[in-house]
């Protein structure tokens, strides 16, 4: 249904009380003239019964035929009675009068009533009166039976039909003035409310029409109100006031969007130049692979003009392999929707291949569509040679490094057991002094070597620290083992102190930690004359704390800032290398920092040092077992341990085999010697051996661990063994970790061997 | 609880009734006078109302005065066995007629109706029996009224039922004062309007009422009066009512006369103990509608004239 406009609702609301209103009132004052005239016409008609019934009364008494003929006519006058009858005490009719054109024709007697009508319908109304004789009163007194009592008597009774013609014609006229009436007001309430409503909703029409054309974007137009209604006054005066606001904001808007977009343009401009001047080629794909856009870079990389490049695919220009590769790749962002990043080579300008890195990026349009794929290249020719250049010098190093390490040691380790051997041997007291002396001189060559190589790797980063849980138990052990000999030898007392409640360990690096510990005790050592040395390990929180104190000669304040430097030495001018090169606090700080240990320095000269570190620290679960032995077993256990037993070893150094072979034969073993895996396997699975010394790196194809791997199956039964090896690189560690077979690093003396073995297979006889 | 209550009312009501019966009768008897003789008067009304109270009450007043004790009751209470009763009205008398009452005087009730109740009750005839003054006036008093306000006249219409003495003294009595009675009978073949009608239409030169209820009661009265008036003959009434309503005249006595001869009845009773035979009333009045003589177009003697020629003719008769 099409909805009302506001003319017709206002029209409706007024007009439909009015409406209301008029049919009712119209009704009800039909209605009650109705009932007023219904009633007007009993009242009148029984009025005239009764009157009649009194009027011949006495004509009936006497059967006074003129009398009641007389009083029959003057009712008979009246317009609307249409038949009279008169009746006697036996209800026989006396008289009778009609007017025949009119008249009903019935008798009505059959049930004479006198407290309603006859008979009604819509035309008569028939009424009926019994005539009773009017009662006088004659005596209070008794004159004989008394009959006064009880109901009067009747003479007879009249009826009368009334014709309901005049009140019909009444009724009409009536309702045809109502009608009239009711049509007039109707008719000026009809034209007033439209009067008013057209008052009303004229101007809200007018102002909507406005407002549509505000809407349309005539912002210049404003209502013009004549209206007398102050409400509409006040709207209109609103609309305008607000048309007025909306015009400014629009122009502010405006003002705006012009500063943003003239803003725009420069930052476009901005960019435009960043992306016009770039050393990076930036070129734009459509769907069919097609440049659609290119920047200077690119053209100055290719070989051509813009002309030839653009609406090109890589394949048509310049084409060949790569072109493929690129195409490809373009494809691949348009399906997948991924970025990509891939390296590419291309014959530039001048014949120079040049290498770009080649980022391919996905434009999508505001729907999430790929529109067009973008190619950034950035000419990495450069880098790429400085990188190659890198890596062949760190190889250089790791080669270097490598040799130092296994082709130095190498001839040291022969020479440590070549001196084990001679020790054994029957000596003359200026030999065995000279061998001391030997000894000490090839101690302080291996500390310095290892010190230098330390330093080596630590300068580059080789060192990477392998993690174990070591106790602290056995880590004080191996201090005091260590240690008590130097300080015996000085008279300095050596004390230690650690926390003995639980099984406290620390995770660390045991080789580093135990070359940190070195250097700091062997400092405190050499720089007490007299005293002692505590060192000690309190916990502090999770960490602990490690400390090394001495009542030693003391740091001044001017050294001590530059303790931890390369090669920095105190008092010690001429360089008496027997005091060390001055690496030792260096290798300290370096090693410690590799596990975030930070050491520090606190001393007073003439009093004291003491040097300190944290290391954290846990509380040592049962399967976390202890790495590496730092107990060695006295010499005349090794000697037990060794004697009779069979030992074969596997060592491609000539020397160093030898001299293994010297000492250990000289405890009571059976040494066989094999310079290679082969050799050793074709002899050793036939004859039975107790123990495996094994070179790491041998000539043959097969290492030390896979001999004993090879041996193990051969045999079919775990063989006893140890691994001797130069290397110390991680690598070599890592793999080792999975070994069945202990490992040692070189240089290795005879006793930290058969130490070792003993721990790790014990006594067996 | 609420019947509780209910009986405890009704209760009180009864006793509330008790103790107005004992004040009521306490105050009957407390109109006798202290030093009266023994209360052998009873005067039993018809109905404690209208003139049959005020008739009680004037003669309750004259016997006090004359110092005769008495007691009034009405006709539903319990009557006497001894003494005189006076039974006012019809129903009284009835009442007293049937009772075991010694001596009983009738008052305010018609010849006819006393000897019908003498004829009902035949024992009543033996003394002291029982005697009446009868409320309606002799028929000699009655022609004399006749021919004192219409001198000239002598058809005289009677309307009548029944044949009664009352009838056959008036026949005599017409006779001696030269009249003639115009009469006409009222019954199953001639209904009133008819008789009337005839009578009117006679020489019936005036309607004499005689006491009959069947012909003369209020709900007739209005036309015949109307009939008669439209006839212009005069109807002759035998009570005030009847003057009032469209009568000419009528001779009458009032309840006051007829109380004050009782009580000088009831004295002579005390006295000699022996009741008197019915008599007529002794005092009476006459009463004239002059509009109705106005009307009628009659020269009619005021009331009091006619009084004293009446009383004057009566005397005259030996």
């Amino acid at each position: 249904m099409k909805p009302f406009g506001i003319e017709k609702q206002v029209l409706l609301v007024t007009l439909i009380p009015i409406v209301l209103m008029t049919i009712l009132l119209s009704n009800y004052f039909i209605f009650s003239r109705y009932a007023d005239l219904e009633d007007a016409l009993v009242e009148r008609s029984q009025l005239l019964v009764k009157q009649l019934a009194s009027s011949s009364e006495y004509a009936v008494f006497s059967n006074n035929g003129e009398l009641l003929q007389q009083e029959v006519d003057s009712v008979m006058t009246q317009q609307d009675v249409n038949r009279v009858m008169v009746l006697d005490a036996s209800l026989k009719p006396v008289i009778e009068k009609s007017r025949p054109e009119l008249a009903r024709g019935e008798s009505y007697l059959r049930s004479a009533n006198e407290s309603k009508p006859v008979y009604e319908d819509s035309n008569v109304l028939v009424l009926y009166k019994t005539i009773v004789a009017t009662q006088v009163k004659l005596n209070e007194l008794d004159f004989g039976n008394n009959v006064n009592s009880g109901p009067a008597k009747s003479l007879g009774a009249v009826i009368i039909e009334f014709s309901k013609r005049t009140q019909i014609r009444k009724k009409h006229q009536i309702l045809a003035l109502t009608l009239a009436l009711t049509f007039m007001i109707l008719a000026a309430a009809i034209a007033l409310a439209l009067w008013a409503a057209r008052k009303i909703t004229r101007p809200i029409l007018e102002m909507s029409q406005v407002l549509k054309r505000f809407g349309d974007g005539d912002l210049d137009i404003r209502v013009l109100m004549q209206s007398n209604i102050p409400e509409l006054r006040l709207l209109s005066s609103g609309f305008n006031l607000m048309a007025n606001k909306l015009q400014n904001h629009q122009q502010i808007l405006e003002n705006t969007v012009a500063e943003r977009t003239s803003a725009l343009l420069a930052s476009e401009q901005e960019y435009r130049t960043l992306i016009e001047n770039t050393p990076d080629t930036i070129a734009r794909y459509d769907k069919d692979c097609r440049r659609i856009y290119i920047n200077p870079a690119f053209i100055a990389l290719s070989r051509s003009g813009a002309n030839e490049l653009l609406g090109k695919r890589p394949t048509e220009y310049p084409g060949g392999t790569n072109s493929e590769i690129y195409e490809t790749k373009i494809q691949e962002v348009f399906s997948t929707g991924t970025n990509v990043l891939f390296e590419l080579r291309w014959l530039g300008t001048g014949g120079k291949e040049i290498c770009s890195h080649i980022q391919l990026t996905a434009e999508r349009d505001l729907s999430g569509n790929i529109v067009s794929v973008l190619g950034v290249g950035h000419d990495i020719t450069e880098l790429n040679e400085t990188r190659i250049e890198l890596q062949r010098k760190e190889l250089a190093k790791s080669r270097f490094l490598a040799a130092a390490g296994h082709d130095l040691r190498q001839p040291l380790a022969a020479a440590n057991l070549f001196i084990d051997a001679l020790k054994l041997t029957a000596l003359s007291e200026k030999q065995n002094l000279l061998i001391s002396r030997l000894d000490q001189a090839m101690t302080n060559f291996n500390g310095l070597l290892s010190a230098l190589l330390d330093v080596s790797k630590l300068d580059g980063g080789m060192i990477k620290p392998e993690y174990t849980f070591v106790p602290i138990v056995d880590l004080f052990s191996w201090i005091d083992q260590t240690f008590t000999p130097a300080t015996n030898k000085k008279q300095l007392r050596l004390k230690l102190h650690f926390p003995m409640k639980g099984a406290l360990a620390i995770r660390t690096d045991i080789g580093l930690l135990k070359s940190v510990l070195m250097n700091l005790i062997s400092n405190s050592i050499k720089f007490t004359a007299k005293g002692g040395i505590l060192v000690s390990a309190r916990r502090r929180g999770d960490q602990l704390l490690f400390q090394v104190w001495d009542t030693g000669i003391g740091i001044s304040n001017e050294h001590i800032n530059n303790i931890f430097d390369e090669f920095y030495q105190i008092n010690n001018p001429q360089r008496d290398r027997t005091q060390g090169l001055g690496l030792g606090l260096y290798i300290a700080k370096r090693s410690l920092a590799l596990f975030d240990g930070n050491i520090r320095c606190h001393s007073i000269v003439g009093q004291g040092t003491v040097f300190e570190f944290h290391l954290s620290c846990t509380d040592l679960l049962n399967e976390v077992q202890p790495t590496g032995a730092v107990l060695l077993l006295d010499p005349n256990a090794q000697i037990e341990f060794v004697r009779g037993k069979n030992i074969v070893v596997v060592e491609d150094d000539l020397l160093v085999a030898e001299a293994l072979c010297g000492v250990l034969e000289s405890m009571g073993a059976n040494v066989k010697i094999f310079t290679s895996a082969e050799e050793a396997l074709s002899v050793a699975s036939s004859e039975p051996a107790d123990f495996f010394i094994v070179d790491y790196m041998l000539g043959g194809k097969l290492n030390g661990m896979g001999f004993l791997k090879e041996i193990s199956q051969t045999l079919n039964k775990p063989v006893k063994g140890i691994i001797v090896s130069g290397d110390t690189s991680t690598a070599f560690a890592r793999e080792m970790n999975n070994s069945d077979w202990s490992v040692m690093h070189k240089p290795v003396n005879v006793s930290q061997i058969i130490t070792r073995l003993s721990e790790r297979y014990g006594w067996q006889r | 609880m609420s019947v509780v209550r209910f009986a405890g009312k009704a209760c009180r009501v009864a006793k509330w009734g008790l103790l107005l019966l004992f004040f009521s009768s306490s105050f009957a008897y407390a109109n006798s006078p202290p030093n009266a003789k023994q209360s052998n008067v009873t005067v039993v009304l018809s109905e404690r109302s209208g003139l049959y109270e005020e008739f009680g009450d004037t003669l309750g007043r004259l016997l006090s005065s004359a110092k005769i004790s008495y007691q009034i009751i009405d006709a539903s209470q319990p009557i006497p066995d001894s003494g005189l009763l006076i039974g006012v009205g019809i129903k009284a008398a009835t009442a007293l007629a049937g009772s075991d009452a010694p001596a009983v005087l009738n008052v305010l009730i018609t010849k006819t109706s006393h000897e019908k109740l003498l004829h009902d009750f035949p024992g009543r005839t033996a003394p002291p029996g029982m005697s009446a003054i009868y409320l309606n006036q002799s028929v000699e008093r009655q022609v004399e009224l006749v021919t004192a306000i219409l001198p000239g006249k002598h058809n005289i219409g009677i309307l009548y039922t029944h044949v009664t003495k009352e009838l056959d003294e008036m026949h005599q009595e017409v006779k001696e004062h030269s009249l003639k009675l115009q009469e006409q009978k009222v019954d199953q073949s001639q209904t009133l309007p008819e008789a009337l009608q005839e009578l009117l239409l006679g020489r019936s030169e005036m309607l004499l009422a005689l006491p009959d209820a069947e012909i003369y009661n209020d709900s007739t009265i209005r036309n015949i009066l109307l009939a008669t008036y439209r006839r212009g003959i005069p109807l002759i009434g035998y009570s005030a009512g009847y003057v009032k309503a469209g009568a000419l005249c009528a001779v009458f006595s009032t309840p006051n006369q007829i109380a004050a001869q009782t009580a000088k009845l009831i004295v002579k009773f005390n006295g000699t103990h022996i009741l008197p035979p019915p008599e007529y009333p002794q005092e009476f009045e006459v009463k004239v509608n002059t509009q109705v003589a106005a009307s009628l177009g009659l020269q009619v003697k005021d009331a009091a004239t006619l009084h004293d020629e009446i009383e004057q003719a009566l005397k005259d008769i030996p």
